[in-house]
């Protein structure tokens, strides 16, 4: 997994270093509290912490309460446990808001309370991720679980403009230079200049001048607030994004009712970033359906990225908890996408969203090993569409592109596997075999070839020569040899070809595949698509399962070497 | 080549010095015969008397019964020298019952006497489980089902449930349903008397079991801890206090058992709020108060500063971590006020900074870094706080101005922005890390409104 220093800086970076000798250092039962605000720093730490607890033998239980009520149960969670696990516990909690903030007291007075049943019950490191404001509150309510910190750390955002970007409040002493009263003058026209430049963080400083300032007419505060929070959000930074949400809406209320469904999705993204679902969601659904045509593709559009952005980070999720949770996460956003999906045209911006969607559902699904459940969302891909169909997927890089098919296809063949149906997984691990022969990628398509193999000898042999013929023989065979298949394809078949002569039992039948695949085999050398090696190991592989054409096969051999020196 | 493995092998001695130190460090109450103990009530310097010898005494030389009181601020080494209490206690032949009332109360409630003397019966009956104790006795009846039993035979029903209470879910409900604790308080406003006795009896018939098994001279200490750790929200602050403060000052007698020895913990805010007199109708009020590391004209109290210096030499090395001339110690003793969680903390800083840094002793800026970093961890103050700080400074008294605002003074006692020392007499002071920031930050408020006002 990759380090990201240039999410912490040089002191976050110094920072981290102590945290980590103190994970290394510290025996049995120890707290220790990290203050950000961004969640970007904390995903950082996160993976960091986890990749140490791996290192040390121990794992990591990550607990990030998605709403008040689960943040309320949270000390019953942690005391109510039978013993201690040994597994540190990353605890996070970086929404803003007054509501949080006094659950998040309430919880921690609890917790303070039954410290030493904590002690017993955790018997790890209990790493507290908060916001800096929220600093006080640990001191005046939880003064025990403070006092015996092991230290305390705070990680500044290293978007940060200024140390008093939280303030909402006119600066008597503002900056005052030459270059806010030219912005002040046309704040919104110099804003977009600024924005048109691709020179974000210097927007995002006039916004704060200007709002410090206190200068700007309602209208065009509720516009600045608006890009302000699209800035932050671009940023990653959630939770500013989230407050300048909140403030427009507010002020939207009043002047501008109509903007209301475009800043609630504003606010679903942050509070979506802050890991709020229970919010986020029902949020974006409520507002999507009142925005226009364009703007509903839009605000899906981002929400699918969202979705797929989870998915792939559960790739790289080092720990168990958290990779679930991600995989819990992406699953409702696919779900609420899947939900909606008829309220859109099948395809945006030449986006599948059929394929997207249900493919992401279906994996989330798959990784949860709910099998019965992935199967008939993933095998939907194909109703009353073609199979072949290229996906398409917004903010999945091009390569991941076939790398999401062979995940399809994979999953189906496992998903298969897992429900008995050796027939279908067959099929779709040839499927999955032929996929990575496409993408010449030898070690994956031998190891679908071994799998297709093994689901072989799950079957009697008659029924795996009838499955192939119709399903395999139709899609490969037969289909590609008609349909003037490119060399790569049938160079796959000549392997395949072979594969299933071995697999015959019936001698005339294990000829008729063999000869077939030398057939192509000779096509492709003579054709300069593959080189004579290619064409030697499948005379080599023929005289193996047709003695009879040994001798001939041999001379055959010999001649080719005569050519082309081995 | 030798020298490179010279220098490995002395990276790596110097990694495990510096991980055995670090590990040292660690935060947990000490049993008195510890390594790591060091006892720093020998000095009569430091303090007047030894607290714990003086509650020992106390209950050696009582003819019958005693209740004592015991408080300390966080951090002081309350829980261990409670430990060493029960340690000496056990040497004179006592048996000793320690119990956590955190266990057995929600301590951000009002406190009733009623749940209260249930909650300590009922921690009493368990603790009295331990082996060295009464074990398993089968004619040792449980507290829990004992009160159910009360319950029923005093008609006294508790919610919709009724007499169904079993004593698992009376345990339960006290610690966590304030709503039980309410009813259970407004249902025994007229069974108080009968619930006192009741607990009396069975207190009685425990101590009985307990010199039937271990001879009829025994003496029996019931040791309440965690009692100090309780404390209101912002919502019901006032209530708390005002009920912590009934408990100990209105019914002090019913706090008191035939024939068994009690040392209650009691926040160190109670003595203000209830004023010193309430103490006398205990038999001794015994605190724990911070390692005196100033004398109170703000000289340096080397007697102090030496003692945790021995503290720290119990722990690890110092003079290997921080250099031999004990500058740069004394620089951090000093800074911490006493308060040996922070400077358990400073030090633990430094050694994170010598691992990454890799040169012993460290330098001053490593010094200088951990002081920073624990000073920021304090603040920012409201101006209304650092006021108020401010004028603990210049007298050392708690300038506490209404009774209201006892919530913010114990605050203050709880965060440790004031400590607590003691020669004979109590003195405060606000804690030597942020006392210049304090200082510079009530002088530019006071500019800065002297300016607002001005025509």
């Amino acid at each position: 997994m990759m380090n990201k220093p240039d999410k912490l800086g040089a002191n976050g970076e110094v920072d981290w270093q102590r945290l980590r000798q103190t994970l290394r250092w510290s025996e049995g039962f120890w707290v220790t509290f990290v203050f950000t605000v961004s969640s970007d720093v904390a995903d950082v730490l996160l993976e960091r912490i986890g990749i140490e607890a791996v290192d040390l033998g121990s794992s990591l239980e990550v607990v990030q309460p998605r709403s008040l009520q689960e943040l309320e149960r949270l000390p019953t969670r942690l005391l109510g446990r039978a013993g201690a696990s040994g597994a540190m516990v990353w605890w996070r909690m970086l929404t803003p808001g007054r509501d949080w903030a006094q659950k998040l007291g309430e919880c921690l007075m609890r917790l303070n309370e039954r410290r030493e049943l904590l002690t017993r019950r955790l018997g790890a490191p209990f790493i507290i991720v908060l916001r800096p404001e929220h600093k006080p509150i640990v001191r005046d309510l939880a003064p025990d679980l403070w006092s015996i910190r092991t230290l305390s750390f705070d990680f500044a955002p290293q978007r940060r403009v200024n140390a008093d970007v939280y303030r909402f409040s006119p600066r008597p002493d503002g900056d005052g230079d030459v270059g806010d009263v030219g912005l002040l003058e046309d704040p919104i026209g110099e804003l977009f200049a600024l924005r048109r430049g691709a020179d974000l963080e210097g927007v995002l400083r006039a916004f704060d001048r200007l709002e410090n300032a206190g200068r700007l007419h309602t209208k065009a505060h509720l516009k600045v607030l608006i890009r302000w929070s699209e800035g932050l959000l671009e940023q990653k930074d959630h939770a500013f994004a989230l407050e300048k949400a909140c403030l427009a809406e507010e002020l939207a209320s009043e002047l501008d009712p109509s903007q209301l469904p475009s800043i609630q999705i504003l606010k679903a993204r942050a509070l979506l970033g802050c890991g709020d679902d229970n919010q986020a969601l029902p949020m974006w659904k409520s507002a999507v359906r009142l925005l226009g045509t364009s703007e509903q593709e839009a605000a899906a559009g981002w929400l699918l990225r969202e979705g797929w952005e989870l998915y792939l980070s559960t790739e790289q999720a080092m720990d168990e908890g958290l990779r679930r949770m991600k995989l819990i996460r992406a699953e409702r956003i696919f779900g609420v996408l899947d939900e909606h999906m008829t309220a859109f045209t099948e395809d945006i911006g030449g986006i599948s969203w059929r394929w997207s969607v249900l493919t992401g559902l279906g994996l989330c699904l798959y990784m949860q090993k709910r099998f019965e459940d992935a199967v008939p969302v993933l095998l939907g891909l194909w109703e009353g569409s073609d199979a072949t169909q290229p996906l398409v997927l917004l903010n999945v890089k091009p390569q991941n592109e076939g790398y999401i098919k062979e995940r399809v296809y994979g999953v189906l063949c496992h998903s298969m596997i897992h429900l008995g149906d050796i027939e279908r997984a067959l099929v779709f691990g040839t499927l999955l075999m032929y996929l990575q022969n496409a993408h010449l990628n030898t070690v994956k398509a031998l190891n679908a070839t071994a799998v297709v193999v093994d689901l072989a000898s799950a079957l009697n042999r008659d029924d795996l020569l009838q499955i192939l013929e119709e399903r395999w023989l139709l899609l490969w065979g037969g289909y590609l040899a008609r349909q003037e298949p490119d060399f790569v394809d049938l160079a796959m078949a000549v392997n395949v070809l072979l594969i299933l002569g071995r697999a015959s039992t019936e001698h005339a039948r294990r000829r008729s595949l063999v000869l077939e695949a030398l057939g192509y085999a000779r096509r492709l050398y003579e054709e300069r698509a593959q080189p004579a090696a290619f064409l030697r190991k499948t005379l080599e592989q023929a005289a193996e399962l047709l003695p009879e054409e040994a001798e001939a096969l041999q001379r055959e051999l010999e001649h080719l070497d005569s050519q082309t020196p081995s | 080549m030798e020298c490179i493995a010279t220098q490995q092998e002395r990276k790596v001695d110097q990694d495990q010095f510096l991980r055995a130190f670090f590990r040292a460090l660690k935060d947990e109450p000490l049993e008195s015969d510890s390594a790591k103990y060091e006892s720093l009530y020998e000095d009569r310097t430091l303090s007047p008397s030894d607290p714990v010898q003086n509650m020992t005494n106390c209950i050696d030389f009582a003819v019958l019964d005693s209740v004592q009181l015991f408080s300390g601020f966080r951090g002081a080494g309350k829980s261990t020298e409670l430990r060493r209490l029960r340690h000496l206690l056990s040497g004179i032949g006592c048996k000793v019952v320690l119990c956590d009332m955190q266990d057995f109360l929600n301590l951000s409630q009002p406190v009733d006497i009623s749940d209260f003397l249930v909650a300590v019966a009922g921690a009493f009956s368990e603790g009295l489980q331990d082996e060295a104790l009464l074990g398993d006795d089968p004619a040792h009846e449980g507290y829990w089902t004992r009160f159910t039993n009360f319950l029923t035979q005093t008609d006294v029903a508790i919610g919709e449930l009724g007499a169904s209470y079993t004593g698992v879910d009376v345990k339960l409900g006290l610690r966590e349903d304030p709503s039980f604790r309410q009813v259970l308080q407004e249902r025994m406003k007229g069974h108080l008397g009968a619930l006192v006795n009741d607990v009396r009896e069975f207190v009685a018939q425990c101590i009985e079991a307990l010199r039937r098994r271990h001879g009829q001279d025994t003496q029996v200490v019931l040791l309440v801890d965690s009692i100090e750790q309780i404390r209101g929200t912002s919502i019901n602050s006032s209530e708390v206090y005002a009920s912590v403060e009934n408990l100990f000052v209105t019914h002090s007698d019913k706090l008191r058992f035939e024939n068994l020895h009690i040392v209650y913990t009691v926040p160190p805010w109670l003595k203000i709020r209830a004023g010193g007199g309430f103490v006398n109708q205990y038999d001794g009020f015994e605190m724990v108060p911070c390692v005196k590391v100033f004398h109170q004209n703000n000289q340096r109290c080397q007697e102090g500063v030496e003692a945790l210096k021995n503290l720290v030499r119990r722990r690890g090395d110092w003079e290997r971590l921080l250099g031999e001339d004990g500058q740069a110690l004394e620089q951090l003793i000093m800074n911490s006020g006493g308060h040996i969680r922070d400077l358990f903390r400073l030090l633990r800083r430094c050694i994170l900074d010598a691992s990454n840094q890799g040169h012993l002793p460290v330098a001053k800026q490593v010094v200088q870094n951990a002081l920073d970093h624990v000073r920021n961890s304090y603040l920012p103050v409201a101006h209304d706080d650092a006021r108020w700080l401010d004028r603990i400074r210049e007298t050392q008294q708690a300038e506490l101005p209404r009774g209201e605002e006892l919530l913010d003074l114990s605050r203050f006692f709880d965060t440790h922005l004031v400590l607590t020392y003691r020669n004979g007499r109590e003195w405060h002071r606000v804690h030597p890390l942020i006392e210049d920031h304090i200082k510079q930050q009530v002088q530019q408020e006071a500019r800065r409104r002297a300016k607002d006002t001005s025509p």
